[in-house]
């Protein structure tokens, strides 16, 4: 008796309390579910990381959350039909206003300029203006500035500004003002944020919740349609509408396909087996896989993404494939032996998928295992949901669904399905094959990665027309960079933050950026302030008089000036932050000068508005980086930064994944045929799948990436499931499940190709080109291979449930080691580790085999 | 702090012009003296109010001490009752100006900048503005109101300001009007230090029709 089989036999000597154990575990693992902390917010991705790349990553997020840079919420407040006049409309947006300041959930609501507020801005600024402004080598402009003033309708009344102002510092200041500004197509005249056309009214709010916490960011946006005033209509646009329309957009592609992937699954399940009894059993290994997955991880404690659990969760789909194995050949040996009993009949299916069964988790626990390790909290998560389903559904495929099965299963020929090829069919399809090979194989060459997640951003057509309306009529900033100048104290940041404007000006007036808001303007230095108060110290008379002359003044009507500027000489008062406490700057200086713990930081917004650049060149950005402690962060720079961690830790863990895996099927087969022959299928379904998309240039992506795996995971146990199979001369049945399995894969995950959301159709496209090539590899080329070369055989099959149990307890090891060396701090550590123990445990299981050859011999 | 951008030059305008320092509240109405001559000077403003709309071309001269001589410019002016006014400084420097109700821009052509302000919103910049617009709806109770008029000539109208913020401004105001085609043809602004500003209206056209385009803040 083999050891599959005696291991069956002693479960079902122990039916009843295997059943118990097991339900009550299930029941143990799905309560958890009740204490699951599933977060939408993207930060919660990389918050219990404690790697470096990922603190960088934390900090970067959290620095652009607390300036408000993600999250300024636009609200336009306008009349329903005709415009209404202006005083209404203000009056509809103060009420807006005020409604959203006493929900108490933003931070601040901007709409009026209270005019005491403008008037003190002046009287800290002007009297001041000498250290602001350096003194002018002409003052040609200035004198033609105040003869033009003088001579207009208002000129009596601008006399005394005039006589105090020779060198035009109104328009020097206001320019200062300008460039703290972002720059937006508005009419503030009156003290209120209004549109040019005097019709819409316009509200910045800055929401508490961030906008990636998508369901805080519905509730926001709630808030602000309960303000909706009568007669006129409230519509917000920003990070919260784009994050909140991307997240509906893609529940509905979700919804929409999986009621159709799980309609067409049994349909196509009840069309294919015909009966209830062979459907039921293929869906308890997902469920208890998904069960133990999300319960397992409600337990832990730790909060997880929606989108790492959906993945995870995606998974453990793999494991439909595992109740179909074990059905398909218990239909398949009903079938051809009919006489033989049930029990017969389902100990001898079950010996010949049990040892595929096993190596089949065992590669997708191995690929897993390497990513639990990953430096990046998010893979880490994932592989953490993934594995814990996929081995809760293997372990019950193994050791509950065969006590389970009855012979309402039904009986099919295998032969069905999966006819048996003859050499003329057999080179056909190997041509076939080639040919295929050959057409797509150049593409390879053309793969390129999109990193760019905003690539992956759906938005509703409504949500762009709103976009565009708005961008016509404000020309609101878009994409803004934050640059962050590091100071022990103010002074220091603040001298930083004019080095950053000097690299920006530059950088604005050869059109690499749009506009930017500096404190360098309204707020100098102390050390800058002096020094351009320092250049006054020269008699100014000779220059006015002469630039006096010239325009046909009088330069004795400039005394005024003369009397400010020697004020100020004699008792120098440089502009200081608290100065600026009442005044409309004060909350732009409470932005862009933050004290921390770690000192001072200056804020510097760049935006790109009208440059066609969607990020920051990097010429200018390797300017920025000469300035001592200087960054420059953005929310598309943060996002692409996660993406270039995960791809980087991806790159190296595949790497080690797909070494793992091979390690594995090295040991299990100990020869190269049976192990080519399981990787043969994963190794078209990547030569196929990427060679399309290089030929049609259609991008690899974080998504598809990661649907890959999932690709690989298919694509080996089809390959091992064959190959396994083979072993025992029941390879028609494996074909026969294999191709039922990846029925109901590409089923499921060719409807997102109807999705309008990239990141499903991503999904769908990378997953059913995978599985639709991985399914030719292994119904189709392993056989036409073998039928031209001879099949493998059996002699040298070790135990396969020892090899499982190796595998786990390898895992289990790795996990041990994992936590008490620090737990992800340094991703090559880790790798190491994991290489480490699953080497040691293929050694020992060699050396185990060599020393009891008579389990060899067993089967 | 966004609404300084815009917000800069009126406030230089107005925070350090003492002068212009006009009551936000209309001063208690006084009793208006009697004219020389009630009737001529109805007939006079009754005959400004025909035009609905006037087109002329001005030059203005500028007497000020601050300047060794008078300060020439010319320009183009478009009136359109009730409220709407276009003044086009064309030499030697372009500035246009545009008011629409209590809507009003200045925009500098050459220096590729304009802003706009709401007269509603500001009282001191609207007594700078009323004082326009008032030739252009001569409304004689307003007058009456505001100034303490005296017919001088035929068509040749004296008005002192009775306000103390306006007078601080202007000491007098000088104008003269075609009773025929109902509009002004000079205007002579003295202010109380001495500064005068003379404003001479040829070409004029009334009644033809004005793109609105140009009457739009």
């Amino acid at each position: 008796m083999t050891p599959s089989a005696r291991l069956l036999g002693a479960l079902q000597a122990r039916r009843g309390a295997v059943l118990g154990v097991a339900a009550a575990l299930l029941l143990l693992a799905a309560a958890g579910i009740f204490r699951l902390d599933v977060r939408q917010d993207v930060a919660s991705l990389v918050t219990d990381s404690d790697g470096d790349a990922d603190r960088a990553f934390r900090d970067a997020a959290q620095t652009l959350a607390a300036f408000g840079t993600l999250d300024t919420l636009m609200v336009e407040v306008s009349a329903v039909g005709e415009p209404v006049e202006r005083g209404k409309l203000e009056a509809a947006a103060d009420q807006v206003a005020a409604h959203l300041r006493e929900t108490g959930r933003f931070a601040a609501v901007h709409f009026r300029v209270a005019a005491r507020e403008r008037d003190k801005l002046f009287e800290v600024l002007f009297p001041r203006r000498f250290q602001l402004v350096p003194a002018p080598d002409d003052y040609s402009a200035g004198l033609r500035a105040a003869a033009r003033d003088l001579t207009t309708p208002a000129g009596a009344a601008l006399k005394p500004v005039v006589f105090r102002d020779p060198p035009a510092h109104r328009e020097a200041l206001m320019a200062r003002l300008e460039t703290a500004g972002p720059g937006m197509a508005l009419d503030m005249s009156a003290g209120t944020l209004l549109s040019e056309d005097g019709a819409h009214a316009l509200i910045l709010a800055e929401p508490a919740a961030r906008a990636l916490d998508v369901a805080e960011a519905q509730a926001t946006l709630d808030l602000v349609s309960a303000a909706t005033p009568e007669g006129f209509t409230v519509r917000p646009l920003g990070a919260h509408v784009f994050a909140t329309a991307a997240a509906a957009s893609i529940k509905r592609d979700v919804h929409v396909t999986v009621a159709a992937t799980i309609v067409a699954v049994l349909l196509f399940f009840v069309l294919v087996f015909r009966r209830f009894g062979a459907v039921w059993p293929l869906f308890l290994p997902v469920l208890a896989g998904g069960a133990a997955a999300i319960g397992v991880t409600g337990w832990i404690g730790r909060p997880v993404h929606g989108i790492t659990l959906a993945f995870g969760a995606v998974v453990v789909g793999v494991a439909i494939d595992y109740g179909t194995h074990l059905v398909v050949h218990l239909r398949a040996r009903l079938a051809d032996h009919p006489d033989e009993g049930f029990a017969a009949s389902l100990t001898r299916a079950y010996t010949e998928v049990a040892g595929g069964l096993t190596v089949a988790a065992g590669t997708t626990l191995v690929a897993c295992g390497a990513l639990a390790v990953a430096g990046n909290a998010a893979l880490r998560a994932f592989a953490r949901v993934a594995a814990l389903g996929i081995g809760a559904a293997f372990l019950f495929t193994l050791l509950v669904l065969p006590l389970l099965l009855r012979p309402s299963v039904g009986a099919t020929r295998a032969r069905a399905l999966a006819p048996k090829l003859g050499r003329g069919a057999a080179w056909a399809i190997l041509a076939g094959v080639l040919l295929v090979t050959g057409l797509l194989a150049p593409g390879l060459l053309h793969v390129r990665f999109d990193g760019d997640p905003r690539n992956l951003d759906h938005q509703p057509d409504e949500v762009r027309a709103l976009e565009r309306e708005f961008g016509e009529r404000y020309r609101h900033p878009r994409s803004p960079t934050l640059v962050v100048a590091p100071g022990e104290d103010a002074e220091e940041a603040l001298q930083k933050a004019e080095r950053v404007a000097a690299v920006l000006g530059r950088a604005r007036a050869a059109g690499d950026i749009g506009a930017y808001t500096s404190l360098a303007g309204v707020l100098p230095s102390e050390r800058t302030q002096l020094a351009n108060l320092a250049t006054w110290r020269t008699e100014q008379r000779p220059a006015i008089e002469r630039a006096a002359a010239a325009v046909g003044m009088r330069p004795e009507v400039f005394a005024p000036f003369h009397e400010d500027l020697q004020r100020l000489l004699d008792a120098p008062r440089p502009v200081r932050a608290a100065d600026l406490k009442g005044t409309p700057l004060e909350r732009l200086v409470g932005r862009l000068l933050i004290e921390d713990d770690e000192g001072f930081k200056a804020m510097t917004v760049v935006y790109l508005t009208g440059t066609g650049h969607r990020s920051v060149p990097p010429e200018v950005l390797d300017e920025l980086r000469v300035i001592p402690g200087v960054s420059a962060l953005s929310a598309a720079g943060v996002a692409a930064q996660a993406v270039e961690g995960i791809k980087g830790s991806l790159g190296r863990l595949v790497g080690v994944s797909v070494a793992l895996v091979l390690l594995l099927l090295a040991t299990a087969y100990r020869r190269l045929t049976p192990m080519l022959a399981a990787v043969l299928p994963v190794g078209l379904a990547i030569v196929w799948t990427w060679g399309l998309m290089g030929r049609f240039d259609v991008p690899l992506n974080l998504v598809s990436i990661g649907a890959f795996g999932l690709v690989c995971g298919l694509g080996v146990d089809y390959g091992v499931f064959v190959t396994n199979a083979s072993l025992h001369g029941a390879a028609p049945a494996a074909r026969a499940s294999v191709v039922l399995a990846a029925c109901t894969t590409v089923l499921g995950f060719a409807a997102l190709l109807l999705a309008d959301s990239p990141v499903m159709w991503s999904l769908g496209f990378a997953v059913t080109a995978g599985v639709v090539s991985a399914l030719v590899g292994a119904a189709l080329v392993l056989p036409a291979v073998w039928t031209v070369l001879g099949a493998p055989t059996g002699r040298r099959e070790p135990r396969w449930p020892t090899l499982g149990l190796a595998g786990l307890l390898g895992l289990a090891a790795l996990v041990v080691v994992s936590r008490i060396t620090g737990y992800g701090s340094d991703d090559d550590r880790y790798v190491a580790g994991v290489l480490l123990v699953d080497v040691a445990c293929a050694a020992a299981l060699v050396y185990r085999m060599r020393r009891h050859p008579r389990d060899q011999e067993a089967t | 702090m966004l609404a300084v951008r815009h917000l800069v030059p009126v406030l230089f305008l107005v925070a350090f012009a003492p002068g212009l320092a006009a009551p936000a509240e209309p001063a208690p109405p006084t009793p208006a003296p009697a004219a020389p001559d009630p009737a001529r000077m109805a007939a006079m403003l009754q005959a400004l109010q025909k035009p609905q709309r006037v087109v002329a071309k001005f030059e203005q001269t500028k007497t000020l001490a601050a300047f060794t001589t008078p300060q020439v410019a010319r320009g183009e002016l478009y009136v359109s009752k009730p409220d709407k006014l276009r003044w086009a400084y064309e030499a030697p420097y372009r500035m246009v100006l545009v008011q629409r109700g209590d809507r009003v821009s200045m925009s500098y052509p050459d220096m590729g900048r304009k802003q706009s302000f709401d007269l509603a919103k500001d009282p001191q910049m609207k007594a700078v503005f009323d004082t326009i617009l008032f030739f252009q709806q001569a409304d004689p109770e307003t007058v009456a109101k505001r100034f303490s008029a005296t017919l001088v000539g035929e068509g040749h109208l004296q008005l002192v300001p009775r306000e103390p913020g306006a007078a601080k401004l202007l000491s007098r105001i000088e104008v003269r009007v075609d009773p025929a085609l109902g509009v002004l043809t000079h205007i002579v602004l003295a202010e109380p230090d001495g500064d005068r500003t003379e404003l001479r209206f040829y070409d004029l056209k009334v009644d033809v029709p004005i793109d609105d385009a140009l009457l739009q803040p």
